[in-house]
């Protein structure tokens, strides 16, 4: 059913070319397309909602967007719908050296909220905060790919980039550990040569670049209203990225458990999407 | 006009496309109401993908009628006709004595001559079918990542093989690079299939030689030999330069000799090297002992330091024409180089490089009218 | 009809702009993006406005000691070279032991004073067999 074709496929999803097309070119219009509800799509509801939101509705949303709920799919009206929260637990964090932040010197005033304290000049998380943080996190990438959203992984840590690479290829996703070329997301139909289907979501391991500075894929995706998810570690800046998980970022066994953890919950959520499919076959 | 195309080759995808609003019907009350255009970028890209692919449809076609045309012509079976047959017939037919090769007529499947259209691979969710096409070169980091993987599996075995002793074992040689070179920067970008810049072409290649720096690299020589090439081959017939001569085998002796015939200046000279001898030489009856400069016994020896053959051939050179101080001895020197080339394959490169075998065109300049000489002058005035 | 997303990251969370296009109509809500729904379902827990101020950002950080800590510090005025610690190998380091057969002495001798402490500590552990260098 699922045929491969040798050239641009037609712009199947529905956020295809929402966030790069018009944000690109002047002139040409958008495609809106909505492949969804032609073939192969997961949850009945993504093409199949009748109820529509008013204007006031999504007025409110505007300022609280949980209002919205009962207009979205019967899955996600469950808290914690692929049980994430059991593949998190605090000891496995401890030892995965998750709680370790860098020096007090270096520490970022946005990042006290996460931390437990500073023991002898080095700051340390409160794993509870980041647990909380973590399934909060899980259940938006889970979901993600139980509605066929394209994750990209991103890191600059030199350690852990083989590892990263290796997640993402068994995942069926996708990564990127190299040097970012400016442009990448936001000049993308130029860069390539045609217009792509660009990232449903990206996944941070370390937002910082090897000099230091945020890395410049965040404000991209900002841009083009991607959601980010992004360890941040205590020198980290959070501003810009929609989902937190304030951990420790440089060491592999850290990265390790937290792809460990991804891996898990991209998992469920396509084993989800390909029961949903399926069904409908 | 984009619509019925569409339609048909990319099937149920496309039945939203083009629908306008009063078509939707009722339980498509989620579906988009407004007229979809494809975008501008995506629809001239898929006319060029079509139109490529009919293109090479065409001319597949046509090469495979025109070989059984060329079967015909030549008088060969045109169903067990192959490349080989197809490349000597346009040899035969079309005659040309362009030094290029790559400039001759050639025959091949358009596959191998047409330039190939980048044609992107995803399947029909969009989803890029390369894990690594957000990079934009995922081939490069592919290798890259590879040569990663392997410098640190070949490192661990490494240490493996120190903590359990074994530092003499096989495996843990540093792979031999003798005779071969990186591949230019062309080549790799062909075998990539991606463009690269002169700097990542440089980070590859900083990569490489580490992992070709480990102890134990032998284990990957087969990876590494992929990105090398052998030196400057000479065995490939050569164009330009001066011919090496063939080797002839005396009756009596059963000594293999070689003879050349060459010019420096106005000397003409012929000499012949011959194998399994002791040093000897005769130039029009001299010795070396007679050649009193340094220079002239230098140059003599020359092609036998470089060939490292000392002792080991007798070298006889006969003269005509008026030779001067070093002209002698730099004929009786090309000689050599080449009959040793002749008589010791091998050493041919290594001759080549040191410059022995090319002919020296230099020759005396004409002198001008006006002038004592070729370059002189007569003693300038200012006033 | 055409969906212009405002590139200007400052202007508002992406949720904030997604809405405002659904909201104004230059978006239908059947061509929300794939992950709207999953962040109405689930929301981040901090909001995502790029310069909002955290928690307790004035506050100075908590720095975290133990009361254990003022016998370590002893002990390691004292007693400089105590070897490598090793987390990985479960049992006590040397300066927990110590802290341990301190705390032990100190319930049966509450009267001594630190000096004296320190010292017999050092006494029983060297009866245990364990050196404590200077």
């Amino acid at each position: 059913m699922r045929r491969v074709f040798t050239s641009p496929a037609f712009p199947s999803h529905r956020s295809l070319f929402l966030s790069r097309q018009k944000a690109t070119t002047s002139a040409s219009n958008t495609l809106q397309q909505h492949q969804q509800s032609t073939s192969s799509i997961p949850a009945p509801s993504i093409h199949r909602d009748i109820k529509v939101p008013s204007i006031s509705a999504l007025e409110k949303a505007s300022t609280q967007s949980t209002s919205l709920k009962p207009y979205v799919s019967e899955e996600l009206q469950a808290d914690d719908y692929f049980n994430l929260e059991s593949l998190v637990n605090v000891k496995e964090m401890f030892d995965a050296r998750l709680h370790l932040g860098h020096k007090i010197g270096t520490l970022n005033d946005n990042m006290k909220w996460a931390l437990y304290g500073e023991r002898l000049g080095i700051c340390i998380f409160d794993l509870d905060v980041t647990k909380k943080f973590i399934v909060r996190a899980l259940n938006f990438v889970a979901h993600v790919a139980a509605r066929g959203g394209i994750i990209l992984f991103v890191t600059t840590n030199r350690e852990s980039m083989l590892n990263v690479e290796k997640t993402a290829k068994e995942l069926g996703e996708y990564s990127h550990c190299r040097r970012w070329q400016e442009g990448t997301l936001t000049n993308s139909a130029q860069l390539v040569g045609a217009t792509i289907r660009l990232p449903d979501t990206i996944i941070f391991l370390s937002t910082l670049t090897s000099l230091n500075e945020p890395h410049p894929a965040i404000i991209e995706a900002a841009k083009l209203t991607i959601p980010t998810v992004g360890v941040v570690d205590s020198n980290t800046d959070p501003a810009y990225l929609t989902y937190l998980i304030p951990a420790n970022d440089d060491t592999p066994q850290s990265a390790e458990y937290l792809l460990r953890l991804f891996k898990e919950a991209i998992t469920r959520g396509k084993a989800y999407r390909k029961k949903q499919q399926q069904l409908e076959f | 006009m984009l619509r019925p195309f569409l339609r048909s080759s990319l099937g149920n995808a496309t039945r939203f496309l083009g629908t306008e609003a009063s078509a939707i019907s009722e339980e498509d009350a989620g579906a988009p109401r407004n007229l979809k255009r494809i975008g501008r970028a995506l629809e001239t890209y898929l006319r060029h993908s079509r139109e490529n692919a009919s293109m090479m449809a065409r001319e597949r076609a046509d090469f495979d009628l025109g070989k059984r045309h060329l079967a015909n012509m030549m008088g060969i079976d045109p169903h067990t006709i192959n490349q080989n047959d197809i490349d000597k017939a346009i040899e035969y037919l079309f005659p040309s004595s362009l030094f290029d090769k790559k400039a001759r007529p050639v025959m091949r499947p358009p596959d191998e001559i047409l330039p190939r259209f980048n044609r992107f691979t995803f399947d029909d969710e969009g989803r890029p079918s390369d894990s690594r096409f957000y990079t934009l070169r995922p081939k490069f980091y592919a290798l890259l990542s590879e040569i990663g993987l392997k410098t640190y599996n070949v490192s661990r075995l490494h240490a493996e093989h120190v903590k359990l002793n074994r530092k003499d074992d096989v495996n843990d040689q540093t792979v031999s690079l003798t005779g071969t070179t990186w591949i230019n920067e062309e080549k790799m970008k062909k075998k990539l299939g991606e463009n690269i810049t002169t700097e990542m072409y440089a980070h590859l290649f900083l990569a490489f030689d580490y992992l070709v720096s480990l102890p134990g690299s032998v284990v990957e020589s087969e990876f590494i030999s992929q990105f090398r090439e052998p030196l400057t081959s000479a065995t490939a017939s050569r164009i330009f330069g001066p011919e090496i001569p063939k080797v002839e085998i005396c009756s009596k002796t059963n000594r293999r000799t070689a003879t050349a015939s060459v010019r420096v200046k106005s000397t003409n000279a012929t000499v012949t090297v011959s194998d399994a001898g002791t040093g000897q030489w005769d130039i029009d009856g001299l010795t070396m002992h007679n050649f009193r400069s340094l220079l002239a016994r230098e140059v003599l020896l020359c092609p036998l330091i470089v060939a490292n053959l000392i002792g080991q051939v007798d070298v006889k050179a006969t003269t005509v024409g008026a030779g001067g101080a070093t002209a002698v001895p730099r004929a009786v020197r090309h000689g050599t180089a080449l009959g040793l080339a002749a008589l010791f394959p091998d050493v041919e490169e290594k001759l080549r490089l040191a410059g022995l075998i090319s002919w020296d065109p230099r020759d005396k300049e004409r002198n001008k009218v006006n002038q004592p000489g070729a370059r002189a002058k007569w003693i300038w005035k200012r006033r | 009809m055409s969906t212009y997303i405002t590139r200007a990251e400052r202007s508002g969370s992406i949720f904030f702009r997604v809405t405002g296009l659904i909201r104004s109509g230059q978006l239908h809500w059947s061509d929300r993006p794939l992950w709207y729904d999953v962040y109405v379902s689930s929301p981040p827990l901090t909001p995502p406005v790029w310069n909002v101020k955290m928690d307790r950002h004035d506050e100075p950080l908590r720095k975290i000691f133990y009361e254990e800590d003022h016998i370590r510090a002893k002990f390691y005025q004292k007693y400089h070279r105590t070897g490598i610690i090793n987390a990985f190998v479960p049992g006590d380091s040397i300066s927990q032991m110590f802290i341990n057969e301190y705390r032990a002495l100190k319930k049966e001798e509450p009267e001594l004073d630190e000096e004296s402490l320190v010292d017999k500590t050092e006494k029983r552990l060297e009866a245990a067999g364990l050196t404590l260098k200077k």
